[in-house]
């Protein structure tokens, strides 16, 4: 019912965070600095957001082990007081499983630079701002496509058949798949035929 | 109606005198009945941990060789949540801190350490103006029984 909602471009009932499927968004929220531990959690609780606050990196760690099914993103401060657990570490731990989004006060480029190229899905600047926190579901739904979107094109039909001899034809409209010498065809898998994945 | 009209006195003196900036309107956007209490909640959290910092910034100072590496983490960390509350004159001298303590300038840290623990007493006490201010108001609004 709300795919039709978006395909008819009608304005949505609930907001996206509550429609998300098997319930609401569960944000993991790590942040040393109290005050904005509070001021975030009360930012993605507001838009519906289920949080789970956690003052260290460390903290937010154990959270993700003990119950790795229990969270759909991942929002951590960069820089702490730890110096051998920051946001990087628990990036680093976290990127492979959930979408990852680093905050941090003014930061380099290349800071920026090393959070993308680990895997995080966006580097936001502090003080955070309610309009840039109300709409981090986007990177759960992205990341959800981006994941069966990986699946889909591994499964994918090949759209080129090749005859036993090699020699190769493409798939008429009302091709039955019959052809070759012999009348028998070998499906090639679309993505070895490219040169990039050629061995 | 004296407490409601000194609170807007406070509060428009805070922002035009830079103390605060539209950070803080923010947080107070952000109050709602399921959270009734959250600008005191994060005011108070912001003047403890503040107090805390400035401590531990006035004890790393005092050694006779200085760490600037956790002076600098220090600031950083007040600079952060004074940020985030929207203390802007307490952030704005965060910043000088941190080029002090990037020069390893003792004597640049020291001065400006006055400066922001000034800056911060100076906010802290007006917060607190502002918290009793708006419990007078809440309480003409709902007097007790």
């Amino acid at each position: 019912m709300e795919n039709a909602a978006f395909a008819s471009g009608a304005a949505m009932a609930v907001s996206p965070v509550q429609a998300y499927p098997g319930g609401t968004m569960r944000v993991l929220a790590v942040e040393e600095d109290p005050t904005c531990l509070t001021a975030l959690t009360q930012m993605l609780q507001r838009h519906g957001y289920q949080v789970t606050a956690k003052a260290s990196p460390e903290e937010g760690l154990r959270a993700l082990q003990d119950n790795p099914e229990g969270f759909d993103l991942v929002m951590t401060i960069v820089r702490t007081q730890e110096p051998w657990i920051d946001g990087f570490v628990l990036l680093r731990h976290a990127a492979q499983l959930y979408p990852v989004i680093l905050f941090s006060g003014v930061e380099s480029a290349e800071t920026k630079m090393r959070g993308m190229l680990g895997g995080a899905c966006a580097f936001l600047t502090k003080p955070l701002r309610d309009e840039q926190v109300r709409d981090v579901w986007q990177h759960v739904i992205a990341r959800r496509r981006l994941t069966s979107g990986v699946k889909a094109v591994a499964h994918a039909p090949s759209r080129d058949v090749v005859r036993e001899d090699g020699t190769a034809r493409k798939r008429g409209l009302n091709d039955s798949g019959e052809g070759g010498s012999d009348g028998r065809t070998v499906k090639k898998n679309k993505l070895r035929g490219t040169k990039a994945y050629r061995v | 109606m004296a407490a409601a009209m000194q609170l807007n006195t406070l509060m428009s003196n805070m922002f035009a005198t830079g103390l605060l900036d539209d950070q803080f309107q923010q947080l107070q956007m952000l109050q709602d009945p399921s959270a009734p209490d959250f600008v005191a909640e994060v005011v108070t959290l912001f003047c403890e941990d503040g107090e805390r910092i400035i401590g531990e910034l006035a004890k790393l100072l005092d050694k006779p060789a200085v760490d600037f590496d956790k002076v600098d983490a220090f600031v950083h960390q007040l600079k952060g949540s004074s940020a985030s509350v929207g203390a802007q004159r307490v952030k704005n001298t965060c910043i000088q801190f941190r080029e002090f303590c990037q020069g390893k300038s003792r004597d640049g840290c020291l001065k400006t350490l006055d400066a922001v623990r000034n800056d911060f007493y100076d906010l802290r006490s007006k917060f607190q103006t502002m918290l009793q201010l708006e419990q007078q108001v809440q309480a003409s609004f709902y007097p007790k029984q």
